[in-house]
């Protein structure tokens, strides 16, 4: 169980009657429902890093367009099955004037640079190491989704990449 | 003093502290920090002590002291 | 007379019929930043949902023991030259010979069904050679190669994202051995699963052939096993985590494998005779800490008790270091000390009630030293496939040692 939050820990002792099978991360997200924010929210002003250790806020990498942010690290297993999708993701939202940005939470900037590099993460990746973003926003799961519109706010905040995130992004590409 | 911080700590156990939010468990995901890697090397150890020590078991496991095995 | 090729570029009209014309086009544009509305549906981007029924890891470990050292308990004749292992334990014999190899290896299959279950079939297999210290090899070696084979099938039920319930049901099979084991079990986790309740049940039943001291087939018998254990893993930091448990077992009937020996002080022997009741409690805490320096180590701490008079503390160290991103270390020691069965002797008076010689409830100490590689191997087949070899040495104070060899192959899917 502790597994399934991000622990390798395999619970259960004696084995193997409890614990047989070795998670090493969430593969679920935490219980409870994601919540769409009620109204737009101002995303806080920290500062992140991109690949190449320049300074860059979460709203200005996304440039005046609709953006879906994904927070991932790269010991998160559920993270890792999201990333295909998010790739079509890219692929499809550029067309349609939106954007996706990947935060890699709690990593060092050259880890989560060469873990994008090897999983062809093809979309916009930034780096919140001691997770200034995530504290200033109160996200504690793995994976996390939010959705910002044009003008930089947070519309959506969830848990893994599903429908309801996805048709909160529409909706902000639309508007 | 020490019959309050009993029953507080007791309390916060039985609860459950949230002391370590989901996104900062990196160094506990690590293969290293489980406590059994996997379940055929638990075994294999289990086996090597159950089977010459009289004191193993207990813990839901039985055998240990004369059970025939080897 | 050839015509001028040279193409002129338009008059540029600076007329206002011109300027009037491009304010209309501009003004009827769309807005100069708008793209194509989002056309991509859900199907388009996420991903197929997971076949209902699919493998999730494969496992195979492979070991190899070898022991060696003597017990009284054993049949097989003092450690002496070429044909003693035929020879009974005499009025001037000394402990009997406890060599043995055995290969075993394991498989294990981890299966899904659908989101919420999951099952784990587990085959492993015993092969001992031995220094035939059972009855029957008394008059021949007919056991002196021993097979033993079980399959184990666990499902667990995932009831919540913080509760599961999980069902176990094995069957042991070997020469003269039969045994069968049922357990069930929840786990509850709690706070953001910083912690986790657990609690199991389990039965055990054995049945298995008797002999009379001269190696002659005298009936059945049967022992059974009940056992309650309950533990709690906590996180204590983003560096540190702890878990407590306490296990019951209460026994039954023939707990003994019928055919150990005991050396009497009139130099004859007689087979050994055990209670036929056993309550046995042991308590566990566990420590893991990852250390600065990419690395982790681990503590093991277990007190044992029952009421044959043993007594136990086993302290367990484990340090691993990380050597890269696919492969680390693993140094581990281990040590045993142990208070013996109120009953255990090596010279039983010949009118005794309760006896045995058998050297593992003998009071001993026992050491284990080991080290293991294990490496995590990216493959385009399969999610990891992860390979780890250990050994081990282990010796105790009452003779005898046992050299372990593992190999392990897992592959995730």
């Amino acid at each position: 169980m502790l597994a399934a939050s991000g622990c390798t820990t395999v619970v259960g002792s004696p084995p193997p009657i409890l614990g047989s099978a070795r998670e090493r991360s969430p593969t679920v997200p935490l219980g409870g429902e994601p919540a769409a924010t009620a109204a737009p929210t101002v995303l806080p002003a920290v500062s992140l890093r991109d690949l190449d250790d320049h300074a860059v806020r979460l709203d200005a990498a996304a440039g005046g367009k609709a953006a879906l942010v994904s927070f991932w690290a790269t010991w998160c297993d559920a993270c890792a099955e999201e990333f295909g999708a998010l790739n079509r993701l890219a692929a499809q939202a550029s067309r349609g004037g939106g954007v996706v940005i990947g935060v890699a939470v709690g990593e060092p900037r050259d880890k989560a640079a060469d873990f994008a590099r090897r999983r062809g993460l093809t979309y916009v990746q930034l780096v919140d190491e001691n997770l200034e973003l995530a504290d200033a926003l109160g996200q504690k799961r793995l994976p996390a989704t939010l959705v910002l519109d044009r003008q930089g706010r947070v519309v959506f905040s969830g848990a893994a990449l599903d429908e309801k995130a996805l048709a909160a992004f529409r909706g902000a590409m639309a508007r | 003093m020490k019959k309050a911080l009993l029953v507080a700590l007791l309390a916060a156990g039985s609860a459950g502290c949230v002391i370590v939010p989901q996104n900062r468990r990196a160094r506990l995901a690590d293969p290293m920090m489980a406590f059994t890697q996997d379940a055929l090397e638990a075994h294999r150890k289990q086996k090597l002590y159950s089977t010459r020590e009289g004191a193993a078991g207990g813990d839901g496991i039985t055998a240990g002291g004369g059970c025939a095995c080897q | 007379m050839r015509l001028p090729v040279r193409i002129r570029p338009p008059r540029r009209s600076h007329g206002w019929a011109g300027a009037a014309l491009a304010l209309a086009t501009l003004a009827l544009a769309p807005p100069a930043a708008a793209d194509d509305p989002p056309s991509f549906t859900d199907t388009d981007i996420l991903d197929r949902p997971a076949p209902y029924f699919r493998i999730e890891s494969v496992n195979l470990r492979y070991t190899h023991y070898d022991q060696s050292g003597t017990g009284y308990q054993s049949r097989a004749a003092p450690t002496g030259g070429p044909g003693s292992e035929l020879k009974l334990v005499g009025p001037h014999g000394g402990p009997g010979s406890e060599w043995a190899t055995v290969e075993q290896p394991q498989a294990e299959i981890i299966a899904k069904q659908g989101d919420k279950i999951t099952h784990r079939i587990w085959l492993p297999v015993d092969i001992v050679t031995a220094a035939s210290p059972d009855a029957i090899d008394a008059v021949s070696t007919a056991s002196r190669t021993n097979e033993a084979g079980s399959i184990d099938w666990t499902t667990t039920y995932k009831a919540t994202p913080e509760s599961s319930l999980t069902v176990r049901n094995g069957l042991h099979n070997e020469e003269n051995y039969r045994s069968w084991n049922s357990s069930f079990g929840v786990t509850r986790s709690l706070a953001e699963d910083n912690t986790v309740l657990e609690a199991s049940t389990t039965l055990l039943m054995d049945w298995f052939d008797k002999y009379t001291l001269a190696g002659a087939h005298d009936g059945h018998t049967s022992r059974t096993s009940a056992s309650l254990s309950g533990g709690v893993t906590q996180l204590l930091s983003p560096t540190t985590v702890v878990h407590f448990d306490y296990g019951l077992t209460l026994q039954r009937g023939q707990l003994g494998n019928g055919w150990n020996i005991v050396p009497l002080t009139t130099g004859l022997e007689a087979l050994e005779i055990l209670p036929r009741t056993r309550v046995r409690h042991a308590f566990v805490g566990r420590v893991a800490q990852a250390l600065p320096w990419n690395g982790a180590a681990h503590a093991f701490y277990r007190f044992y008790v029952d009421d044959w008079g043993i007594r136990a503390h086993t302290v367990e160290l484990e340090l691993y270091q990380r050597l890269s991103r696919l492969s680390y270390v693993r140094l581990n020691y281990r040590y045993h000390l142990q208070t013996g069965a109120d009953f255990f002797t090596t010279r039983a008076p010949p009118d005794f009630t309760l006896a045995t010689a058998d050297s593992d409830l003998a009071p001993l100490d026992a050491q284990t030293v080991g080290v293991k590689g294990a490496f995590d191997i990216p493959v385009h087949f399969a999610r990891n496939l992860h390979a780890d070899l250990a050994v081990e040495r282990y010796f105790r104070s009452n003779d005898l040692r046992v050299s372990v060899y593992s190999c392990g192959l897992g592959l995730l899917f």
